[in-house]
């Protein structure tokens, strides 16, 4: 019979219940009582699975760039020629989908009818309709998708910065792909990555909101159908811990140089409990030697040499790791001869110790933050459950979080040779073009 | 959906006090409000810029994050924004309950104590601010104003307002001219802020869940010296019917097009009627059933995406889109043709439920937002309306497809603005 376990954390003041359906897919339900509802579906497909077979297969099946992202487009598409938004539009809710490099999310909030606007979810999702002619429009769509994306500087600076990390691997293609890699998209391969990847025991469904998880699973049972699981192969190309290039450069019509310095980082853990440990040591890491209170990024403010403070990210998951640095400067050479400065210094001594203390208090206390709204919740579940990370476990990491293995990976983690450097200049009437694919 | 209430800091000023036990955070804020003009604009988005670069007992940046660190990644934020022609400008605070402070630290105290700091105890050299701090704050509003380009989806549409209500103080950019924010000097600021502690509006709100007591108490300790002010009348400018249609196109090097269509609604906010307006907008462009998506988009496969908003206090409706140059009339004259279509009554039945549905999701939503439950009452007060967001409910039900008609042909096309992108197309 199935059930929900229930699992609380006092820290958080929070509880969630989870349950495996009998076709394989995993649901999280957050009880909150809060007046909106979030519902996010997801599959474990995203930018990056562009090679991969199923256990039944012999060999690979290699696929257009940009395919997880038409597919994500092509599911709100009806056999009866409606759409699923014009379905949500009946029950209020508000829908959406997106494509990141390892997930593709299928979404809706609302704030009455919940529950018919999650059947309406989970068949959108269940029931693939495309058509060579339904193919078509949406290339006129897409590519109007992509001529925005390329005349966004932040984009083009963060995948011209990661052509710069990465040799092989695809997380380095454009999530959306080209204007040419969609043309090469056919209903047929559509169909072949749609049965791939979004069978059940591939995908979470993460719900957020005043909700009965029974009602869910009543619910699920008439949705969602039971099939033998494909078993999955995607490749990854494997990587060298060097960049490939130290510096990329490309002209776009912004006001100011724009920056982004990448670190590649190989070292990935192949079980989650350690993959949670080093996205705990990460956060904090980051956060004491960029973050607002660092001394790197107020002497630069101060300086008067950076634009609106320095800005860090980083991903870690099965796939790929690495590490992001953005700001906006008139004085590169100025800016990255500090940086650098600044980066050697912490591996000669190590960070402050207060600061370091500070840090650990400061993620702490975003990722209570971020219990506020049914929709932070609902994504911050599904970001680390698709990497089977339990987001509960998140503040004891952060706590566990110990200053000589910091220091540790610190000194293995910032090498120059891991390092790349993606530049957005001005463009002037000479040059009229950018490097980005 | 939670309530509102006033409770008296003093004689002339109140909390506006949102009494919710939902969040892990508490939110404060304060802003003073005064007329948009070409000086006021870049005044009040330096002033509190400069503030929160330091006070006397927080004299550095990074002695004000420390602080914010130690009060369990507080946040106290600089802002400017505006409604209609009135221009709202400030600090605000999040932070979360000192529940889960795990050392026993008193975050609300402390961010009370910060906040009094910083609006009230600030960095003064000789009779003005600190140069220093004046200058780089300078630097980076004129950064900010500029890299505005950069976005050129947000450009397009301010620079069709900026056109649109050249004449009006309307036009004014939020953060004012270039030249303007070049001009401001320590001293000059330091007037400012003198002219804006001791007369002008101020607002305060409290969403959350405390002692109100303690918060009366705090309140009236850390505004002691600021004077009260009676409100002033909401001034804004209202155009209700379009001139001559105006047209302008600029040339940008980029891949993508952009076109913004300049409306006059002829309907404002403290009119009464706003929420048919809002079944309008739905119904018009704002949701991907409405009918901008499903023909623009979805059944000429012109655009990825082409979307409405308005401005309820101005009474302006901007349409933008981004597309390929070649298809700029065939766009702009599918846009008109569906707005046609609503001003002629084409509206199914479902299409009316649908969007009702959508308003009334908006309005309930924004009980899980304490900015934009702010957002909501600051507007409504503007207006010299009451009304909460529960209220406007019962109203959304009622619309009737003779009013969402009537509201649509009081809409006036006003400006085309097209950014034209050359030299960069695929």
């Amino acid at each position: 019979m199935n059930s929900f376990t229930k699992k609380e954390n006092a820290l958080l003041d929070e509880a969630y219940y989870h349950y495996k359906h009998k076709s394989g897919l995993s649901v999280y339900v957050i009880p909150k009582k809060l007046s909106t509802y979030y519902a996010v579906f997801a599959t474990r497909y995203g930018s990056v699975d562009n090679e991969f077979k199923t256990q039944a297969e012999a060999g690979y099946t290699k696929v257009p760039n940009g395919i997880a992202h038409f597919l994500e487009h092509k599911l709100f598409e009806n056999e009866d020629g409606t759409d699923a938004f014009q379905q949500y539009a009946k029950t209020g809710a508000e829908a959406n989908a997106f494509t990141s490099f390892i997930k593709t999310s299928y979404l809706f909030t609302c704030t009455d009818q919940f529950y018919e606007s999650l059947r309406i979810l989970l068949e959108t999702v269940s029931k693939p309709y495309f058509t060579p002619e339904t193919v078509k429009k949406e290339q006129g769509i897409i590519g109007e998708e992509i001529g925005m994306m390329n005349d966004s500087p932040g984009w083009v600076l963060t995948f011209n910065m990661l052509a710069g990390l990465y040799k092989e691997h695809s997380v380095k293609i454009n999530i959306a792909g080209s204007t040419d890699s969609i043309a090469q998209i056919t209903a047929d391969t559509l169909y072949k990555c749609y049965k791939t990847f979004y069978h059940p025991s591939n995908m979470i469904l993460v719900l957020c909101g005043d909700i009965e998880p029974e009602k869910v699973s009543e619910l699920l049972d008439q949705t969602i159908p039971c099939t033998p699981t494909p078993g999955i192969e995607s490749i990854y190309a494997k990587e060298a811990p060097e960049a490939v290039t130290p510096y990329t450069e490309a002209y776009m019509d912004i006001a100011k140089p724009l920056f982004s310095i990448g670190i590649k980082d190989v070292q990935i853990a192949a079980d989650p409990v350690s993959r949670l440990e080093k996205i705990a040591y990460l956060s904090v890491i980051l956060e004491a030697m960029f973050g607002p209170s660092s001394a790197i990024y107020n002497s630069l403010y101060e300086q008067g040499l950076i634009t609106g403070g320095l800005g860090y990210e980083f991903e870690h998951n099965r796939s790929f790791s690495f590490i992001e640095i953005t700001g906006e400067t008139d004085e590169l050479d100025t800016v990255f001869k500090q940086l650098k400065a600044a980066v050697d210094e912490i591996k000669k001594s190590g960070i402050d110790k207060e600061i370091f203390e500070r840090a650990k208090k400061v993620v702490y206390a975003q990722t209570i933050k971020s219990f506020d709204s049914s929709e932070e919740i609902g994504n911050l579940f599904m970001a680390n459950m698709i990497d089977s990370i339990d987001a509960f476990d998140i503040p004891d990491a952060i706590a566990d979080v110990n200053y000589e293995k910091a220091y540790e990976l610190i000194q293995s983690m910032f090498q120059k040779d891991y390092c790349t450097v993606s530049v957005i200049k001005p463009r002037t009437d000479k040059q009229d073009t950018n490097t980005a694919e | 959906m939670p309530s509102v209430t006033k409770l008296k800091i003093k004689e002339g000023l109140d909390v506006q006090f949102i009494d919710t036990d939902q969040f892990k955070t508490n939110y404060f804020s304060v802003s003073f409000s005064l007329p948009i003009t070409k000086e006021n604009a870049p005044l009040s988005t330096l002033l509190p810029k400069v503030l929160m670069r330091g006070c006397e007992k927080y004299p550095t940046m990074t002695a004000i994050s420390k602080r914010l660190d130690d009060l369990y990644a507080a946040d106290v934020y600089p802002r400017v924004f505006s409604r209609g022609e009135t221009q709202f400008f400030g600090l605000a605070a999040s932070m979360l309950k000192d529940r889960f402070a795990q050392d026993g630290t008193q975050i609300e105290a402390g961010v009370f104590e910060l906040f009094s700091q910083l609006l009230f105890h600030p960095l003064i050299e000789n009779g003005a601010f600190k140069k220093e701090y004046v200058e780089t704050e300078k630097k980076q509003i004129i950064s900010r104003i500029r890299a505005q380009k950069n976005d050129k989806r947000r450009y397009a549409v301010k620079r069709c307002e900026e056109e649109m209500c050249a004449d009006e103080a309307y036009g004014i950019p939020t953060f004012g001219y270039e030249e303007d924010v070049a001009k401001i000097t320590p001293e000059s600021l330091y007037q400012f802020y003198q002219s804006v502690i001791t007369g002008i509006q101020c607002h305060l709100y409290f969403i959350g869940h405390t002692n109100t007591e303690h918060l009366k108490h705090e309140l009236a300790s850390m505004f002691s010296s600021l004077a009260p002010v009676p409100a002033v009348p909401n001034t804004c400018q209202v155009i209700r019917q379009a001139g001559k249609i105006k047209e302008i196109t600029d040339v940008m090097p980029a891949e993508q097009s952009k076109l913004t269509l300049g409306f006059r609604t002829g309907t404002i906010l403290a009119d009464g009627n706003w929420h048919v307006f809002s079944v309008f907008m739905e119904i018009f462009g704002l949701s991907p059933a409405s009918k901008l998506f499903m023909n623009v988009r979805e059944k000429l496969s012109l655009c990825y995406y082409c979307s409405c908003n308005a401005e309820p206090h101005k009474g302006i409706m901007l349409v933008y889109s981004g597309i390929t140059a070649k298809n700029k009339e065939k766009a702009q004259s599918e846009i008109l043709d569906q707005l046609k279509a609503i001003q002629h009554g084409d509206i199914a039945e479902e299409e009316l439920n649908a969007a009702k549905l959508s308003v009334i999701n908006a309005y309930r939503s924004l009980s899980d937002s304490p900015v934009s439950l702010e957002g909501w009452f600051t507007g409504r007060k503007l207006a010299g309306l009451t009304t909460t967001p529960e209220d406007c409910i019962p109203m959304v039900m009622a619309v009737t497809k003779e009013q969402v008609m009537n509201i649509a042909q009081k809409i006036s096309l006003d400006t085309i603005y097209f950014m034209k992108a050359e030299g960069l197309q695929a």
